[in-house]
């Protein structure tokens, strides 16, 4: 029996090391949720700790910390922000209108004026044929009531004639007022109107220009531009009359009455138009779009404060131009805009939220 | 019923050696004929559903597309659980079927039910159909064109119309992806500014543009005589034609698609976009298809391209053929692992022939085990099973086995018949052969039986782990049951043929005589000592055993591919052209490590693809040189990992292919701890996992806690005004057509060009669509012919909002991952689980789930510890029946830690990690330690009741020394055999076999000691047995 001892001993060791064992097991399994299915501790590449030091606060503000070695990695470029003044034109579209109707009205006007001409000198000559007969009657009653009763008729006729006249002329003058606007109605009534004769002449053409919903043309704008196609450079200028009476077809804006160079426009065509833009502020810093990037539901821009230090600033109150953005505030000439890499900077500072694509 | 086999195998040898003979060639046959491959098929029994939604935002494909897709496939019989991923203008939904089910059938059944869909889905979205299975490891070929004068579309359509049909063609192609160029379009480019010019709508210009272009067939005239076919021409079929295409007549004047668009060839929107060594191009990666063998497809697609150098040279395009080409692992690997079995195999023929100093007797021997392991190849081949680095591993570590059965038998047979021939009386020869086998066979028969039962857990194994050991685990249990069909038949016959007369004349081996001679004497001493002896081991076992949980783990060792896989991912919204930007960066980086040959990137994803990559995410193909050595390529790795962690704002990881490809195949989350939260609505479901979030991080010990579903993409909202469209007299959809049209494009018709289709698309000019300012200024006629901008009729504003949309199991979940450092995970999920239920309120809509790789890994864990504990019993149950007695299978099992002892001591030499192939090496240690401790108490049993001997130091001295040949023989064959491959393992193919071959060298060198030195010992001392 004595022999068995040690084998039964050796046999509970072997058991209390077995289950020693596989509890060690089971908790470093656990620890290593990860290494259990095979993903080696430093094969997780994704560095906790290094997006951590690559950021810091700087008064209140959280900066991104990148040595000059991972800028370069990172092919980071800065340019210095540049105050520039800014003339934005918004672009716009017009319609070379027939001005016939108001050669129509105009003509009427005219004629109703020679009319009223004539009529005037009827009416003189009726009035001093009635004043005549009436003096002889009253002197010498020689001459017959009846012709006294004509001359009178015949007067007080021309007279409502010449009232008729006077308010036809003033209808059609109303008429064009309303249909073209009182500055053109002027200079079209107007005697010798240079403007007239020439758009009579089909030396110039009345142009409409449709502003969009929002655009605004400058109080003291004497022209804009205009072409018949897309081409900037070669538009020609075309001279403010006046708001217009009627609006486009197809835009919803304001409206005006241009006049221009005929040459090569012709009566139906629709044209471009080119006009400064009131809304902009005439100067600022311009900041350009590829520095710009998106974030929280508003743009900004980095700004490189340090030689390892980089900034997010906000664009929030930029105007957009053409090329980029303009903006007043929180940028200051010579500031080293991020023009390459915005968004390398982006994703650094939101490292924390880049999803793990294993995981999915 | 063995007597009657072996008998059966004595009287018919002349058949059962025509039958191995035949076997062996068939063998052979088939052996050269079968493909060769890395892994075993392991991808989960998947079907992944893809749908397009073009233009589409994340929310809107979520409800309309991923969840009819949901419910169309709940119910289906066999499904163990759905994941889907909603992203902007794609719904993936993976449809996990339980293990055991027909991944054939389940895609039948997921297609029907796809097929009702077609009505369900919005216009223009889908159709929702099943991506090509691939195979586990997929890519089959990665290659790339690039070209200094070609147009990035120019390639394209090369890549499209050349190159992509011409690999599709291949057998055992299951897809192309294509990353990058541009897909070549007719686009009427609307110039928004002449559409208020004009006062047309989009509409308008689509509808003219609809009307103008398509490929039409225009039918046919029979009379009684013939069939005139109608050939239709004249539609506008090129840009300058549909520039003439009337779109209405505006004062007498005719206006045309010309008049206000830009007709020209543009690209489609980009899913992707590809770089070859710092050059924009195109990269396609080939996908093998399910059970396609890798190298037998891989050298088929350059077949099938070796005849387009021509084009590419006519075109001025530069090819990259082999930017990842995953066969030259398999080619390399497989002809080290080849030539080192040949070594091995040399050493086995060496060491049996100086053994036993017979060549017929080495020739059995020898000849026993490669028939073994065809006839094994044989059957694995017959069950679909191909030839892989798995199924080499099984032969290569049932060798031990083999090798034992065929000495034991032979050395047996041969040492009864040399008995036989000094005996007085002198046995016939056929019963000298049969008794010599049937007295070793029964404990060889339950010794097979017994190492085969040990291995059955590791073919229950579930997931991935299951997958790609069960090959290994048939593999080995076929070889040693045939190997044990082989000793019963072929080696009785072949050794009363070759041996009957021979061994007679023979005199006992020299080295054996010398070696017993020498091996009594050790004993003899040894026998003097037996405590020290058994305290000595003692303290062995537990310094080994002490040392065995410090070792670290691993699924599967770093496998030496000469490539890296690096993936890199920076915040979402980021865009193609960014990603590139820094790809190029990074490539310029990586080709300057020593050992790189070329590094290719895509962005975004593949057009078909089952990925939801977006456009912020990148992989890079690095490709090392041929010749680096395991250590090298290490190098490479942690230079490639150095410049990662240099580069800021990008996730980042960097694996080998294979192990890319098995952790992406891991089901689930791979994060040890996952919060997933459940319910519908949206925001309160990332109010609350942000609550959640909150709460993990200050658990001590919380690293990296992450929201899976980000909520940063940036976004531009449009909100259509519903009631000024009312005013305006608009309905809702056509002021999404005409935004649809504008950004995304709307497809108008075809057009054919030569041979090839490509699509005619109305939409806005490019910079016009890379312009935000664009959207608001969107033209839109209204009912009374005005034209306002979209800004008027929509309230648009930049927005965070969602890149992705998750659900598990039809349901919108949120999940919360973390890591977990400092702590064990246990406590750490205990802690989070109570703090997280008392700290946020959830609510029944609103609910929490607690889960976690560790925790599924602990649950997979149980089962397989529950397994095989009930194997143990089983096995030792076996055991019992085999030696028959309790005492002595006590006396055995004590000593099986020893035998591992020197398994984990090689662990420790060779300075590995803990794989599963580690431990399988374990596994095959302990089947051979069993059966050499079978044998010897068998023995020992034999000797007593048999042939009468008294139970002293003598007899045991006697049974050991009869022993000693066949256990020194296998020890000294399995090492030697295994040595080659397991000297230097750190280098491609040996990689999992050599841990395995360093513990079971190991392991058979303490287990050998233990088996002719100790165990004898032991047994003197504290066995009985009766006569």
């Amino acid at each position: 029996m004595k022999n068995y001892v040690l084998p039964v001993l050796l046999f509970i060791l072997l058991l209390a090391g077995t289950a020693y064992y596989l509890q060690h097991d089971k908790q470093a399994s656990a620890e290593s949720g990860k290494q259990e299915i095979g993903i080696e501790e430093h094969e997780d590449d994704d560095d906790e700790l290094d997006h951590d030091i690559r950021q810091q606060l700087v008064q209140g503000n959280l900066s991104v910390i990148l040595t000059t070695a991972a800028q370069s990695l990172a092919g980071i470029k800065t340019v210095p922000a540049e105050t520039m003044k800014f003339e934005n034109e918004l672009t716009t579209f017009a319609m070379v209108i027939d001005p016939q109707n108001l050669f129509d009205l105009r003509y009427r006007y005219v004629n109703t004026l020679a009319n009223r001409e004539v009529l005037n000198t009827t009416l003189a000559n009726s009035r001093q044929v009635l004043d005549q007969l009436n003096q002889l009657n009253s002197e010498t009653t020689n001459i017959s009531k009846r012709d006294l009763q004509l001359a009178r008729s015949q007067f007080q006729e021309n007279k409502a004639k010449k009232t008729a006249f006077d308010v036809e002329l003033h209808n059609i003058r109303s008429q064009m007022i309303q249909q073209w606007n009182r500055p053109l109605t002027e200079m079209a009534l107007k005697e010798n109107s240079e403007l007239f004769s020439r758009l009579t002449n089909k030396e110039e053409l009345l142009v409409l220009m449709s502003l969009y919903k929002g655009q605004k043309l400058a109080d003291d704008a004497a022209f804009v531009f205009i072409n018949n196609n897309n081409d900037r450079n070669q538009a020609r200028k075309a001279y403010v009359i006046s708001p217009a009476t009627f609006s486009n077809q197809t835009l919803q804006g304001e409206t005006y009455f241009l006049r221009t160079n005929a040459d090569k426009f012709r009566v139906g065509m629709r044209l471009h138009v080119w006009l400064p833009d009131m809304r902009l502020p005439k100067e600022g810093i311009h900041i350009p779009e590829q520095a710009v990037v998106w974030y929280a539901g508003q743009p900004w821009a980095y700004v490189k404060t340090e030689d390892e230090l980089f900034n997010r600033h906000s664009l929030l109150d930029a105007v957009k131009t053409d090329t980029g953005w303009l903006v007043k505030e929180n940028f200051s000439d010579g500031d080293q805009l991020v023009v390459f890499g915005a968004q390398t900077l982006l994703s650094e500072e939101f490292k924390w939220a880049i999803p793990d694509e294993d995981d999915d | 019923m063995l007597a009657a086999l072996v008998r059966f195998s004595i009287n018919f040898r002349g058949v059962v050696i025509g039958t191995a003979t035949l076997l062996m060639i068939y063998g052979l046959y088939q052996l050269n004929r079968a493909g060769l491959d890395i892994f075993p098929e392991f991808s989960p029994n998947l079907i992944v559903v893809q749908t397009e939604a073009p233009g589409y935002s994340t929310e809107r494909v979520e409800i309309l597309v991923t969840r009819p897709i949901e419910a169309a496939l709940s119910g289906l019989i066999g499904i163990d659980h759905v994941r889907s991923e909603s992203i902007q203008g794609l719904s993936i939904v993976n449809v996990y079927f339980e293990e055991d089910t027909n991944i054939f059938r389940n895609r039948q059944l997921i297609s029907e039910r796809l097929s009702a869909l077609v009505d369900v889905l919005p216009e223009g979205v889908g159709p929702a159909s099943p991506v090509p299975m691939a195979s586990s490891s997929a890519t089959i070929l990665t290659m790339g064109v690039t070209s200094d004068t070609k147009s990035l579309m120019e390639l394209r359509s090369i890549v499209d119309w050349n190159l992509v049909p011409t690999i599709l063609s291949v057998p055992g192609v299951a897809d192309v992806n294509v990353f990058g160029g541009e897909i070549k379009q007719l686009q009427v480019q609307i110039d928004k500014d002449k559409l208020f010019k004009y006062g047309l709508g989009i509409d308008e210009v689509v509808t003219a543009a609809k009307q103008a272009t398509g490929v039409f067939g225009a039918g046919f005239i029979e009379n009684t005589n013939q069939r005139l076919t109608l050939k239709l021409n004249g539609l506008p079929d090129n840009k300058d034609e549909l520039a003439k295409v009337v779109i209405k007549h505006i004062d007498g004047l005719s206006l045309t698609l010309g008049d206000v668009a830009t007709i020209d060839y543009g690209a489609e929107a980009a899913f992707s976009k590809g770089a070859i060594m710092a050059k924009e191009g195109i990269v396609l990666m080939v996908i093998g298809q399910y059970n396609a063998n890798t190298l037998t497809v891989s050298n088929a697609v350059e077949d099938a391209i070796s005849g387009m150098d021509k084009i590419f040279a006519e075109n001025d395009v530069s090819f990259h053929p082999g930017l990842f080409r995953p066969a030259n692992y398999i080619e390399r690997s497989v002809s080290s692992i080849v030539g080192h079995l040949l070594i091995g195999g040399l050493f086995v023929v060496a060491v049996l022939s100086i053994f036993l100093f017979n060549v017929r007797t080495a020739f059995i021997s020898v000849l026993a085990i490669p028939l073994s392991l065809l006839t094994a190849i044989l059957m694995l081949l017959e069950m679909g099973i191909n030839l892989n680095i798995m199924v080499i591993g099984g032969l290569a570590i049932a060798l031990g086995e083999v090798v034992d059965d065929a000495i034991i038998d032979t050395e047996n047979i041969f040492r009864r018949l040399r008995q036989n021939h000094l005996s007085d009386n002198p046995q016939p020869l056929k019963d000298v052969v049969f008794n010599a086998s049937m007295e070793v066979r029964g404990s060889v028969v339950y010794a097979s039986f017994i190492v085969a039962l040990v291995f059955v857990p590791l073919l229950n194994l579930s997931g991935i782990t299951g997958r790609l050991f069960e090959p290994l685990g048939l593999a080995y249990i076929l070889s040693i049951m045939l190997s044990l069909l082989v000793a019963l038949t072929v080696t009785p016959a072949l050794c009363y043929l070759l041996l009957a007369n021979s061994a007679s004349k023979a005199d006992e081996p020299f080295l054996i005589r010398k070696m017993q001679q020498a091996y009594a004497r050790l004993l003899r001493f040894i026998a003097r000592y037996p405590y020290s002896i058994i305290s000595t081991s003692l303290v062995l076992c537990l310094l080994g055993m002490s040392i065995l949980p410090g070792v670290g783990g691993q699924f599967i060792p770093n496998l030496r591919e000469g490539h890296y896989i690096v993936h890199t991912s920076s915040i979402s919204g980021t865009s193609l052209e960014e990603s590139i930007r820094i790809g190029n960066q990074l490539t310029r980086r990586f080709m300057d490590i020593p050992g790189v040959i070329s590094v290719s990137q895509w962005a975004g994803r593949a057009e078909r693809g089952a990925d939801t990559f977006g456009t912020h995410y990148s992989e890079f193909e690095v490709d090392l040189k041929r010749d680096l050595t395991g250590s090298e390529q290490q190098t490479v790795l942690d230079e490639i990992r150095n410049i990662l962690d240099e580069f800021p704002g990008l996730r980042h990881e960097a694996h080998n292919f294979l192990s890319e490809r098995i952790y992406e195949t891991i089901s689930g989350y791979t994060a040890p701890v996952v919060v997933n939260i459940y319910g519908n609505d949206l925001d309160a479901l990332d109010r609350k996992a942000n609550e959640v979030a909150q709460v993990m991080r200050e658990i001590r010990g919380a690293r990296s806690v992450q929201l899976q579903s980000s909520t940063d993409t940036p976004m531009l909202s449009i909100s259509l005004d519903l009631d000024k469209l009312k005013q305006y007299g608009l309905a809702p959809v056509a002021v999404a057509n005409m935004i649809k049209a504008g950004f995304e494009g709307q497809v108008v018709g075809k057009y054919q060009d030569t041979n090839r289709v490509h699509d005619v698309v109305v939409v806005l000019p490019k910079p016009e669509r890379q312009n935000p300012a664009s959207v608001s200024e969107l033209p839109v006629k209204v009912a009374d012919g005005l034209i306002v901008p979209l800004s008027e009729l929509a309230d648009i504003r930049y927005q965070n909002g969602r890149y992705n949309i998750l659900h598990q199991d039809g349901q919108r979940v949120q999940s919360i991952t973390s890591e977990v450092a400092g702590r064990d995970i246990v406590s750490f999920m205990k802690e989070l689980e109570s703090t997280v239920l008392e700290r946020v309120q959830f609510s029944a809509e609103l609910y929490p789930e607690f889960t976690g790789a560790a925790i599924e890994q602990a649950k997979a864990r149980e089962e397989l510890i529950v397994l095989s504990v009930m194997m143990m019993l089983v096995v030792l149950m076996l055991i019992f029946v085999a030696i028959k007695n309790f005492w002595h299978v006590i006396l055995m099992l004590l000593n099986f830690p020893f035998a591992l002892v020197g398994g984990v001591i090689a662990v420790l030499l060779t300075g590995s990690n803990l794989s599963v192939g580690s431990l399988v090496g374990f596994v095959t240690l302990f089947g051979i330690t069993i059966r050499n401790s079978i044998m010897l108490v068998s023995h020992y049993r034999f000797l007593i009741e048999e042939e009468k001997l008294p139970w002293n130091l003598e007899t045991v001295i006697l049974g050991a020394q009869e022993r000693l040949p066949s256990i020194l023989m296998t020890a000294l064959v399995t090492s030697l055999a295994m040595m080659p491959i397991a000297i230097n393992s750190d280098n491609p193919g040996r990689e999992i076999m050599g841990p395995m071959a360093s513990i079971i060298i190991g392991g058979l060198v303490s287990s050998t000691i233990l088996n002719l030195l100790i165990m004898p010992s032991i047994m003197m001392k504290f066995a009985r047995f009766r006569h």
